[in-house]
């Protein structure tokens, strides 16, 4: 067997001999390794970083396109890979490395999974601010490729917000490193803000640095329902403007809401959930303000749960949309928190649009069942970019990979000549998950 | 040079272009007391301007370093190997307060402070606060990816920059990230943040504001013994309390500080500990209380409190003269920057003491105890012989001591002229080889601020020459 791809040729017996000793996966189970309708040649499972750096050294030497697995989760973000010859999954590295409570650090592999990972935080009161969705899959070197969090981006900014240190193998093989396990450090240049988000284009992400938090000794929901969205996402404002210390906020459609199973008896509903947290005592108070601010705006409807409900609703919020399986399509509209109103009333097409507002971030997410979007779903998408570029925002397809006609990323930056500039330098080959990223990088 | 003096004045009228030795002097230096001259001083007024002093720099194969308010500590303002010295103060318009966004758009010769004081009306501000904040300016602490005390509950520079314009080496100007929270491509704000001047010159700055806190309150615990002081920022940690602030100092500092400002500080203190909270006025009541009580426990003597911003003031000010008092104890000192983790700080204040007497010179100590950014500074009189070499040798005592204790070598000054022979102690040839990729990624060449944060070669005999020896100032900060 042998695939051509381009003008490389790669001998596939020979690839599977040089990645012997990066502990390959039986040939049988290659099939989940798909991405869209490419089935790679190999694929390996390293249980070292030195097996990452054996993989890495056999793509270079065979000029093999590589594409690094974490647990999956959101490999129908980006654009299909141009080539495809080994699945580098990095889940064999899952360990927490060290965990230093009293520093408020953690050091961990980039195959472990967040919920593992969370897991041994809470043993010491602690947490990763970091909640995308389905956690008990995804993992740590996955959602960093991605770059993407969730609802917590409001009070913690995103995932490279938290990083302090990283580990990470070039497409040569070579393993580096930056930063380390302190809180302030300016000591040489931040190569893991380069790599976060990159969807593993520069370099495979090998370990990561955390800074954590104590978590927090109370917690609860204002849930407030609003007959639009403008108001939904005024009382946000008005809210924020106070200062009270909110760790999430997200307007739910009437769509959305129901996924997450709260009762809304039409779709018309936009409800506003505010997240608080901290000592019982200011939670209390702020629940109390967060109700006043939206009864002043004009508020439908509003309660407020605590501590285990509210929990629970936010793990729903989470994986909105990614319940069961990847969402066709998903779609995130960047602009600025202003924005948001009217990115959201442009993504609205059709009653079925499930769609989560970040109106402290400018983030709209929506998603549909396939069948309630119009046929031709290529054009639909490029109109509404065309629209969300008026506004200097973005629309980014999340999912699915593959659609006729449309890229997952739309125009590129202004920058974007650095950018392929960087990737000529980190990857001069081309053979890190080549054509995913934004401009074919 | 002439010529290209001549191009420059067409570009940015002639009294913005500066050539004579009596001009050029004042740029000679920055908070560091490294010295290079720059051949010429070119002071551009907008981004065009900026954009063509860059191009005809590059025509001519001459350096050009962008230069702040010059209160940096590692000498990244120095034009190491001479050219273009830049000063961006000209460039000092707050373009923008969006309150409804809650960005501010900057040109990057705003002075720090003077974003918060436009925000306070809206109330909002902008988090970063360096020592220097009333002087340093947000170019500046973007190139350093500066921090301050009240990082240790919001993070540094580059968690609240949004996005920069920025112009690269062959004169062209774009936006790095914007005024979004979330851009796609790489990541390149986050990687000319922090970067020292060496990538690309920053012409405007979008940074995220946020809402003032409602209460703030600040506590001062004198301790008998240093020790009982760090016992005491660990218990707080473990706590679960994160304060906005934990500043110390030590019995040296103590010393230095008392007869300068008459704070009252009792004359055998072994540590004062500074320690703000800010949030939610009942969440502030019940964590100030807690923070007293574990002060007591670990053996302060005495705790004071304030809530109005007055009396707050009062008791930061000896944390913020602290280094300008340490020069009535010496004529001259050396300050360092080192960082480890928070919980090995008494371990690294042992080993200073350990190093004070094994060379023979006093070493005060100031500086970010929540977060484990030391400032150790080196007392010494340059006029006996053999004390700046011994000076030198300690504060490279202390570099490797912090790294030993798993830190780094510098938590929030940079690296600069003064740290770049110590890089290869703390990183692989690899390492700083996928570092050094950055360049010719950014197309950059020699053109900015060359010969920086990059190992030269030089040995630590000519590394004594060029190090950052500062004569006792009273506007100095950290």
């Amino acid at each position: 067997m042998s695939s051509v791809r381009g003008d490389v040729r790669i001998d596939a017996k020979a690839l599977q001999r040089a990645l012997a000793g990066a502990d390959p996966v039986p040939e049988t189970d290659l099939s989940s390794y798909t991405i869209g309708d490419a089935t790679p040649l190999a694929a390996v499972r390293p249980q070292t970083i030195d097996g990452v750096e054996t993989a890495l050294t056999s793509a270079t030497q065979f000029g093999a396109a590589v594409v690094p697995w974490g647990g999956g989760t959101r490999m129908g973000l980006g654009n299909p890979p141009s080539r495809y010859d080994f699945a580098l999954d990095m889940r064999g590295l899952s360990s927490v490395v060290e965990h230093r409570p009293a520093d408020l650090v953690v050091t961990v592999e980039a195959g472990c999974t967040i919920q593992a990972l969370q897991d041994v935080l809470r043993q010491s009161g602690q947490y990763l601010p970091l909640d995308p969705p389905l956690p008990a899959q995804a993992t740590v070197g996955g959602v960093l490729a991605t770059g993407i969090g969730g609802p917590l981006s409001t009070a913690f900014g995103t995932p490279r917000d938290q990083v302090i240190g990283m580990r990470a193998v070039l497409a040569d093989g070579s393993i580096v490193k930056n930063g380390g396990i302190v809180v302030k450090n300016v000591t040489g240049y931040a190569m893991d803000r380069l790599y976060i988000g990159a969807m593993g284009t520069l370099a495979v992400i090998a370990e990561a640095t955390f800074k954590v938090t104590p978590l927090p000794r109370a917690e609860a929901t204002v849930v407030a329902t609003f007959s639009s969205m403008n108001a939904a996402i005024g009382a946000c404002n008005v809210v924020v403007a106070q200062g009270l210390p909110l760790l999430a906020a997200e307007v739910l459609n009437g769509a959305a809401l129901s996924r997450v199973g709260q009762p809304t008896d039409t779709n018309r509903d936009y409800t506003l959930l505010l997240r608080v947290a901290g000592r019982p005592s200011g939670v209390s108070r702020s629940i109390d303000a967060c109700v006043a601010a939206c009864r002043e705006v004009g508020v439908a409807n509003v309660e407020s749960l605590n501590d285990d409900p509210s929990a629970s609703l936010w793990k729903k919020v989470t994986d909105l949309g990614w319940e069961s399986g990847p969402p066709d399509p998903a779609l995130r509209l960047l602009g600025t928190p202003a924005q948001s109103a009217d990115l959201s009333a442009l993504a609205t097409q059709g009653s079925d649009t499930a769609m989560s507002v970040s109106p402290t971030r400018g983030v709209v997410k929506a998603y549909w069942n396939s069948d309630a979007l119009p046929p031709d779903v290529s054009s639909f998408i490029t109109g509404l970019r065309d629209a969300v570029a008026a506004l200097n925002g973005t629309v980014v397809v999340e999912s699915p990979t593959k659609r006729e006609g449309v890229d997952a990323w739309g125009p590129t930056p202004d920058s974007f000549s650095v950018m392929r500039r960087l990737k000529e330098q980190y990857d001069p080959q081309g053979i890190l998950n080549p054509g995913r990223y934004v401009g074919g990088l | 040079m002439e010529s290209l003096i001549k191009e420059l004045r067409q570009a940015l009228g002639r009294r913005y272009v500066m050539e004579r030795p009596e001009e050029l002097l004042v740029y000679e230096y920055d908070g560091s007391v490294d010295r290079a001259a720059p051949q010429i001083v070119a002071v551009p007024a907008d981004t065009e301007q900026v954009s063509r002093v860059v191009s005809i720099a590059r025509k001519n194969g001459v350096p050009v370093v962008p230069r702040g308010a010059g209160t940096g500590l590692s000498g990244g303002a120095i034009p190491a190997q001479g050219g273009i010295l830049m000063p961006l103060t000209r460039m000092n318009h707050i373009l923008k307060i969006d309150a409804a966004e809650r960005v501010a758009i900057v040109e990057p010769g705003v002075v720090n402070i003077d974003i918060s004081k436009a925000a306070e009306p809206h109330g909002l501000r902008y988090a970063p606060d360096p020592s220097s904040q009333k002087a340093c300016t947000i170019g500046g602490n973007v190139a350093e990816n500066a921090g301050g005390p009240h990082c240790l509950a919001y993070g540094v520079t580059t968690n609240h920059v949004l996005g920069m314009e920025t112009v690269l080496a062959d004169g062209s100007v774009v936006w790095v990230g914007g005024r979004q929270h979330e851009s796609i491509g790489y990541d390149l704000r986050g990687v000319l943040i922090g970067s020292e001047g060496t990538l690309a010159v920053t012409t405007k700055v979008a940074v995220r504001l946020q809402p003032l806190p409602e209460q703030v309150t600040t506590m001062l615990a004198i301790f008998p013994e240093e020790d009982e002081a760090g016992a005491a920022v660990s218990a707080i940690i473990a706590s679960g309390i994160v304060p906005a602030a934990i500043e110390m100092m030590d019995r040296l500092t103590i010393q230095a500080v008392e007869p300068a400002i008459h704070a009252g500080y009792p004359a055998d203190a072994g540590a004062v500990l500074l320690v703000e909270v800010e949030g939610l006025r009942e969440s502030v009541a019940e964590e100030a209380a807690e923070v007293q009580e574990i002060c007591r426990a670990s053996g302060a003597t005495e705790v004071r409190v304030a809530d109005e911003p007055a009396e707050r003031e009062r008791l930061w000010a000896g944390r913020k003269t602290a280094l300008g008092a340490l020069g009535r104890l010496a004529p001259s000192y050396y300050l360092l920057d080192g960082v480890v983790p928070r919980s090995r700080v008494l371990d690294a204040l042992r080993r200073i003491r350990e190093i004070s007497q094994e060379y023979g010179l006093p070493i005060a100590n100031v500086f970010h105890a929540g977060d484990g950014n030391l400032h150790p500074c080196i007392l010494f009189d340059e006029r006996v012989p053999d004390e700046l070499r011994r000076s030198k040798e300690a504060g490279g005592a202390i570099l490797r001591a912090c790294l030993d204790l798993g830190g780094a070598l510098s938590g929030e000054h940079g690296v600069g002229l003064e740290k770049q022979e110590y890089m290869d102690l703390c990183f692989t040839d690899a390492d700083l080889d996928a570092m050094a990729r950055l360049n010719p990624g950014f197309a950059s060449g020699e053109t900015f601020n060359p010969g920086k944060i990059f190992p030269s070669g030089a040995s630590c005999v000519e590394l004594l020459q060029h190090t950052a020896i500062a004569k006792l100032g009273l506007d100095a900060f950290v």
